[in-house]
C-alpha cells in the first residue's frame, strides 16, 4: 500500500511520513501541491492512497483532489489534512468526494485508525498489512474472530 | 532527551509518543524545528510590518501545529490569541510586538535545543 503525502509544513510531513512508515505504509512524500500534482500525473498508478494538506503553494488540496477525481480519474481514497475544517471548504472537498479530514496537530493513531477505516469502506484492506491491524476497529475485530 | 533540567523550556511527550522514543527521528525533527521555524517567525514579522496582515494571519495559522510537536503551549496560545485578533480586525504595533515576544521566547527554546542535541 502505498500513499503519497502532500505537506508543504516540513515538520508535519516529517511527521506523517514517520508515522505512516512505521505503520507499515510506503510513503511517496510531496513537498508542495505543485509537486504532488506532477506524481500523480507521472506515476499516478504507484499511488493508492493520498493524505493532501489543503492550504499549499502552488497547488491546493482541494485542487490536488480535483486532480485526482475530475482529471486523473484515479480511483484512489483521499484524506485531507487541515488545521480547521471551515464549511466552504468542506463543502467543496465533499462535492470532489474526499474520503475523510483529519485536523492538525494531527494524532498518528487517529490518522492511521482513518485511513483503515476508509479502507475498510472501500473495501481496499490489505489483509497482508499486519502492523495497520491493530488500527481495525474493534467491532470488526470480533466478525474475524468470530 | 540529552542534558534535561528542571528549567527545561520543552518537552518531547507528543514526540516521545508517536516515535516510541525513536532518538534518531526526534534529532531530525529537533533540527528541522530550529532550521525552519526562525524564518517562518521573521516571515511572519515581515508581513505584519508591511502591514499584510492577510498574509500574517495565513502564516500565524499555519504555523502554530509546529509547536505542539514541542509542547510550547504558551506559544500556542499567544498565537492563537494573535491570530483571532487579527481575524476581528486588530492591527498595528501592539500585533507587531507580541510576535517579535513569541520570537525572543522561541530564541530560549532554541538555544535550549541546541545545547541538548549538539547542534551548531
Amino acid at each position: 500500500m502505498t500513499i503519497l503525502v502532500c505537506e508543504d509544513d516540513a515538520l508535519t510531513l516529517k511527521t506523517v511520513e514517520h508515522s505512516l512508515k512505521k505503520n507499515g505504509y510506503n510513503v511517496i512524500t510531496a513537498p508542495d501541491g505543485g509537486r504532488g500534482s506532477e506524481i500523480l500525473k507521472e506515476r499516478g498508478g504507484e499511488v493508492d492512497f493520498m493524505v493532501t494538506d489543503h492550504h499549499m503553494p502552488y497547488f491546493s488540496g482541494l485542487e490536488l483532489l480535483h486532480l485526482v477525481r475530475v482529471e486523473l480519474r484515479l480511483d484512489i481514497p483521499v484524506i485531507m489534512l487541515t488545521r480547521v475544517n471551515t464549511d466552504e471548504i468542506r463543502k467543496l472537498a465533499d462535492s470532489l468526494q474526499v474520503d475523510e479530514y483529519v485536523t492538525k496537530p494531527f494524532n498518528p493513531q487517529e490518522l492511521c485508525k482513518k485511513i483503515c477505516n476508509v479502507l475498510e469502506r472501500n473495501g481496499l484492506f490489505p489483509e497482508e498489512d499486519i502492523e495497520a491491524e491493530i488500527f481495525r476497529p474493534k467491532d470488526k475485530d470480533k466478525e474475524h474472530e468470530l | 532527551m540529552k542534558n534535561a533540567d528542571a528549567h527545561t523550556l520543552y518537552n518531547l511527550d507528543y514526540l516521545n509518543e508517536i516515535s516510541e522514543g525513536d532518538t534518531e527521528f526526534i534529532n531530525e525533527v529537533a533540527l528541522l524545528f530550529i532550521s525552519e521555524i526562525p524564518n517562518k517567525l521573521d516571515s511572519i514579522i515581515q508581513h505584519a510590518q508591511n502591514e499584510r496582515w492577510g498574509e500574517a494571519t495565513a502564516e500565524i495559522h499555519r504555523i502554530t501545529p509546529n509547536f505542539f510537536l514541542f509542547g510550547l503551549n504558551d506559544i500556542i496560545d499567544k498565537l492563537n490569541k494573535m491570530e483571532s485578533k487579527l481575524r476581528s480586525g486588530s492591527r498595528g504595533r501592539d500585533i507587531i510586538n507580541e510576535l517579535k515576544d513569541v520570537k525572543n521566547e522561541f530564541g530560549l527554546i532554541v538555544i535550549q535545543l541546541k545545547r541538548d542535541y549538539n547542534i551548531s
